[in-house]
């Protein structure tokens, strides 16, 4: 599943990246690697970027790139 | 002995070095505030000591132009040692840095700022075991107060004095994966978590980012922001004038009248007279206001806000720090674009921010439409402004289409902004005003009235007349035109000079007045921002983007003024 398609208030554990290595290696700067819990926080409307949570950090992602971001729902204990 | 100061965006790498350089560095709570170098040279300790604040960088290996300067300065001058900022409350983001660099071998002092903020939230760092652990000396910080820096100034000597031994240093992992997954054990042994004191920023970013009241808010701010800019320009203007009139008439007077000596001398004291009492009326609440939008972190709510928006343009919600330093000036906002990693992106974001009304375009709009107009004139302008940007970046993506990989931007917490730091923000940026500009507009001034005494004037205003024309303008504007190309704040100062009167509603009409603010917000970017974009993109961009913005300047005049006769 896409974190795209994650709902807001959800947790979920990032299993991987789709696209380019570009992309992949500004979302590890940003601190998103795969294993990574993150939670939903609410989406922008009109199809603004999403607010996640990762590691006590707050990130706005647009949504081309929250497309590309594959995640299992599974409880975290980390957040 | 030269002092590197490193870490990543927003981490307080600046405000550090505001506090020992004075201020001397842009600062914000956002990234990718600094983009460039600043050096300065500090007392520490009975000891002249070299300062360096380089822009934030995630990683050694970055991806965009202004990371990579931090990698290169690192990497090619003489760096004796290297003061790592940490961000105490996103610690183990901060670490993945930290330990790249220890595999430098070269002297390291952490400074874990935001000592404050942790402490709020509940975070207990144990600084001297992390030390321990890691090989290199570790200090508290809180920048924005000033608490511990002497304490890391004098660690930061004693660090160079006695060369580390880094076999002592803690063994790193060879990629970003290794060195992740260390920095959060690193972190997880550290830091013990007590009871958090937030939920605020939770509870104002319900408000702040929500899908109506977000809007509605940032449409507050924004108009909230206006009307105190204009009111307190309104109260302090009149008065100068009248002073300034005054002293100019009495001035002239001694000095022979109509003769070309009193001419002169005239031009001179208009020139001064528009600094104080024309630009500085408007310039320094802006500039005060737009300080503390930066310190508090609002700005990239805004980018979220906007980002939907931004992406019609053909850009993304990190392009819009650019555009909102350029509502201070167009210098620092083509500079900005540094933070992009596309390159079509930034020609882009450095196309439309030069079409945003600057502060001296601003002394423009109010001493103009606002004064014989009102206020809701100029907001109208400025709303009216944002929507040509919108289309001619909409227009540009067409001609240059590409997929945008789109906005990762980290949402800082919530800071209330010290005064001291507002202040000397203001303080910096209209010194700049003080120093560059005014000497200009007074130099200016005093060409011009050189010209109307040999009634040289004509020529130019003969050149330009099939522009003015067009616009419906009189012909004297095109001396103000051209000499708004050095600094925007000339078109309205020589304009009284031009036509004769400073009180334009005498001569100009409620059309013309809108025509000619119009026309000047969008043509040709000042002298000081066609060098930037040289600089950053090259002649041919600079070109290019100067036509772009005459074409623009002409439609969206020629548009308020058919609308304006019809309506008027």
């Amino acid at each position: 599943m896409k974190l795209l398609e994650v709902q807001p208030g959800e947790q979920v554990k990032v299993t991987g990246f789709e696209g380019g290595k570009g992309l992949q290696a500004k979302l590890t700067q940003h601190g998103i690697y795969p294993g990574d819990c993150l939670r939903l926080l609410r989406k922008a409307p009109l199809g603004g970027p999403l607010l996640v949570e990762v590691n006590q950090r707050e990130l706005a992602l647009g949504r081309g790139v929250a497309a590309r971001i594959i995640v299992e729902v599974i409880p975290c204990e980390s957040l | 002995m030269r002092v590197a100061l490193i870490g990543q965006p927003n981490c307080g790498k600046s405000t550090l070095f505001n506090q020992v350089a004075g201020y001397k560095a842009e600062t914000g709570n956002f990234s990718g505030t600094t983009v460039t170098f600043t050096e300065s040279k500090v007392r520490v300790g009975g000891q002249i000591v070299e300062v360096v604040d380089l822009p934030g960088t995630y990683a050694l290996e970055g991806t965009n132009p202004a990371e990579r300067e931090s990698a290169l300065y690192l990497g090619s001058k003489h760096v004796d040692v290297i003061v790592n900022v940490l961000d105490a409350t996103h610690l183990a983001q901060g670490l993945e840095l930290s330990l790249e660099l220890l595999s430098l071998k070269k002297p390291l002092v952490i400074a874990m700022n935001m000592m404050d903020e942790a402490t709020r939230l509940g975070l207990h760092i144990d600084g001297l075991a992390l030390s321990a652990a890691m090989g290199v000396p570790v200090l508290p910080l809180v920048a924005s107060k000033g608490r511990g820096v002497k304490n890391l100034f004098l660690a930061t000597l004693e660090a160079v004095r006695q060369p580390p031994d880094t076999k002592k240093r803690l063994e790193i992992g060879c990629d970003s994966l290794g060195r992740h997954a260390q920095a959060l054990e690193l972190m997880e042994r550290f830091t013990r978590r007590g009871e958090s004191r937030v939920s605020l920023r939770d509870r104002l970013d319900d408000v702040l980012l929500h899908s109506v009241w977000g809007y509605l808010i940032l449409l507050l701010v924004l108009l909230a922001f206006f009307e105190a800019v204009y009111g307190i320009g309104q109260l302090t203007e009149p008065p100068l004038l009248v002073l300034f009139d005054a002293i100019t008439r009495w001035v002239v007077s001694n000095t022979g009248g109509r003769a070309f000596l009193g001419q002169l001398v005239l031009g001179v004291m208009q020139g001064i007279s528009a600094g104080v009492a024309i630009v500085l009326p408007y310039l320094l609440p802006f500039l005060f206001g737009l300080g503390i939008l930066e310190d508090v972190g609002y700005l990239p709510r805004v980018a979220f806000l906007m980002d939907a928006l931004m992406h019609r343009m053909g850009l993304h919600g990190k392009a819009i720090v650019p555009f909102i330093l350029g509502y201070g000036c167009n210098v620092p906002a083509v500079m900005a674009t540094r933070t992009l990693e596309d390159q079509r992106e930034r020609y882009l974001a450095a196309a439309l921010a030069t079409l945003v009304p600057c502060a001296a375009r601003l002394a423009v709009v109010f001493g103009l439409v606002a004064f014989y107009l009102g206020p809701l004139a100029a907001f109208g302008l400025y709303v009216f402004n944002l929507f040509v940007i919108a289309l001619t970046g909409r227009i540009l993506t067409g001609l240059m289409p590409e997929d945008t990989p789109g906005l990762i931007l980290e949402m800082p917490t919530y800071r209330i902004p010290t005064f001291r730091n507002v202040l000397g923000k203001a303080w910096f940026r209209v010194r700049e005003f003080v120093v560059e500009a005014w000497p200009v507009l007074i130099a200016g001034s005093a060409v011009l009235a050189i010209l109307n005494f040999f009634n040289a004037e004509t020529f130019f205003n003969w050149s330009l007349r099939p522009l003015t024309w067009a616009l419906g303008l009189p012909s004297q504007v095109g001396v103000p035109l051209i000499f708004g190309i050095l600094r925007k704040e000339l078109s309205l100062v020589m304009l009284g000079q031009a036509l004769g009167t400073v009180d334009f509603a005498s001569v100009l009409t409620t059309t013309q007045m809108l025509t000619y603010t119009v026309f000047v917000m969008f043509y040709i970017p000042c002298l000081a921002t066609l060098s930037v974009l040289r600089r950053e993109l090259g002649t041919r961009a600079m070109l290019a983007i100067t036509a772009l913005t005459v074409v623009v300047a002409l439609v969206a005049a020629l548009v308020v003024r058919g609308v304006a006769v019809f309506f008027l």
